[in-house]
């Protein structure tokens, strides 16, 4: 590799680390006009193909670079990330455990493990690689991340915001920091914090439609038109039953014990109703409007 | 570190692979209220299959079919030999207490089979990753009433007063 070619791949390869795609792409021309059939160049172009969304063109061009080069550790990664992204979970595990085999030790490929078997809801082997990952190395951000998730999932919310505050110690400006602050609060069901850090977030990658998605029920979470529905908020399906079960139950005994007319009784019985209805009807169109509006 | 941990988990078998999307809490949650225990029962099953929990998830599944199976058991021999139970003469002869109590023990074993697969769940929602439930669910809903109907019957047959 000349020294004007290694020179231009990192500048591509930092273009990309900072979302410039069109920058990249033109300076890639130039890296590709040097040695078309680089590996390095091959990866580089699968990873601007990548960042664009063009995951058929990205894997073509990740392909070429293995072909020529099988060992190369950052593109069999994209590989990785391609096959996951794209439901094919038994191809990207036998590409991380080939790259395991050669390095069993290693505490981020043992992460990168850890976060296909979450996605593959093999949650008791994920949490084994992730502190596999973290005994081997107690700093590294995407095992703290995947720890953090693990402990959503398991409903420990203390765990998880305590491996927060360990993250955000590390390095209070990073993108995953917020992310991973963006879950915790949204498992604690913070809907006005989680507001806070996603618009800040959305700020730094204004095209991404998951999260305006938290974003838009972030906001319907604490909308005062939502106060109403506050049991079904606060205990999810558990509220529905509830409020169903006293419902229909507390109706039947309050026609049984005849303490208040059958007009009175007829009136609390289309309340229910329609406090029922709203619950069905009331967040979709709320949703709905937010996302038209703007949150 | 134990060698288990680097031999594969994913490979393509017989049935649904892991990563396969789940059925959503809200499809379970419907079929259950809508198509009773037998039905809760039927589509919580789907989904222990289309994690791959199947094994794990069999006792459980199975203990709470036989409870499910037991309401229409249950329902028909109060109604028709009320003298068995006479605390519950009263409960019996009520169709919507009945209907109702039928209900609750439907939400009561969704809650408990809910609970067993709740970080699953869990998951699957960080994900954002559920399957369309609208045919699964309506299928269990048909099979359960088809289920509790045959079994209604043949209980009819059995306490014939």
């Amino acid at each position: 590799v000349t020294e004007d070619a290694a020179d231009l791949e990192l500048q591509i390869s930092r273009l990309l680390d900072i979302g410039r795609t069109a920058d990249a792409r033109r300076l890639l021309g130039q890296l590709l006009k040097t040695d078309p059939r680089a590996p390095e160049a091959l990866f580089l172009a699968a990873r601007v193909e990548h960042e664009e969304g063009r995951a058929a063109e990205a894997l073509a061009r990740v392909r070429e670079a293995l072909a020529r080069a099988p060992h190369h550790r950052r593109a069999r990664l994209l590989l990785f990330d391609l096959d996951v992204e794209a439901d094919r979970f038994a191809e990207a595990e036998s590409n991380i455990l080939g790259l395991l085999k050669g390095a069993p030790e290693d505490a981020f490929l043992l992460a990168v493990y850890a976060r296909l078997m979450l996605r593959v809801y093999q949650l008791e082997k994920a949490r084994a690689l992730v502190n596999e990952a973290l005994r081997r190395d107690p700093e590294l951000p995407l095992a703290q991340i995947l720890d953090a998730l693990l402990h959503i999932i398991h409903g420990d919310d203390a765990q998880a915001s305590a491996r927060l505050g360990r993250l955000m110690a590390q390095d209070p400006e990073a993108i995953h920091v917020a992310w991973t602050a963006l879950a915790v609060l949204q498992a604690q069901r913070r809907p006005r914090e989680v507001l806070e850090i996603g618009r800040q977030l959305l700020r730094a990658t204004p095209n991404n439609t998951d999260l305006i998605d938290v974003l838009v029920d972030a906001r319907l979470q604490s909308h005062w038109a939502m106060k109403p529905l506050w049991p079904f908020q606060r205990f999810g399906w558990g509220g529905s039953i509830a409020v169903w079960a006293l419902g229909v139950i507390g109706l039947r005994l309050l026609a049984r014990a005849k303490v208040v007319s059958e007009p009175v009784l007829g009136g609390i019985a289309v309340l229910y109703v329609l406090y029922i209805a709203y619950s069905w009807i009331g967040p979709p169109l709320l949703r709905r409007w937010l996302r038209r509006r703007g949150f | 570190m134990d060698p288990a941990l680097l031999s594969p988990t994913v490979t393509p078998a017989a049935g649904a692979a892991p990563g396969a999307r789940p059925y959503s809490v809200r499809a379970t949650f419907l079929t259950a209220f809508l198509g009773g225990a037998i039905a809760a029962v039927f589509i919580h099953g789907l989904n222990a299959r289309l994690l791959r929990r199947w094994e794990r998830d069999l006792p459980w599944l199975l203990a709470a079919l036989l409870l499910a199976l037991a309401v229409p058991v249950v329902v028909v021999a109060l109604a028709q030999r009320p003298e068995l139970v006479p605390a519950l003469r009263g409960l019996a002869s009520d169709r919507q207490m009945t209907s109702m109590s039928s209900r609750v023990v439907a939400m009561l074993l969704w809650g408990g089979l809910y609970l067993r697969m709740r970080h699953t769940h869990r998951a699957a929602e960080m994900h954002g990753d559920h399957r369309p439930g609208w045919k699964a669910g309506i299928a269990c809903i048909a099979a359960g009433t088809a289920v509790n109907l045959a079994v209604a019957m043949v209980a009819a047959l059995v306490f014939k007063p």
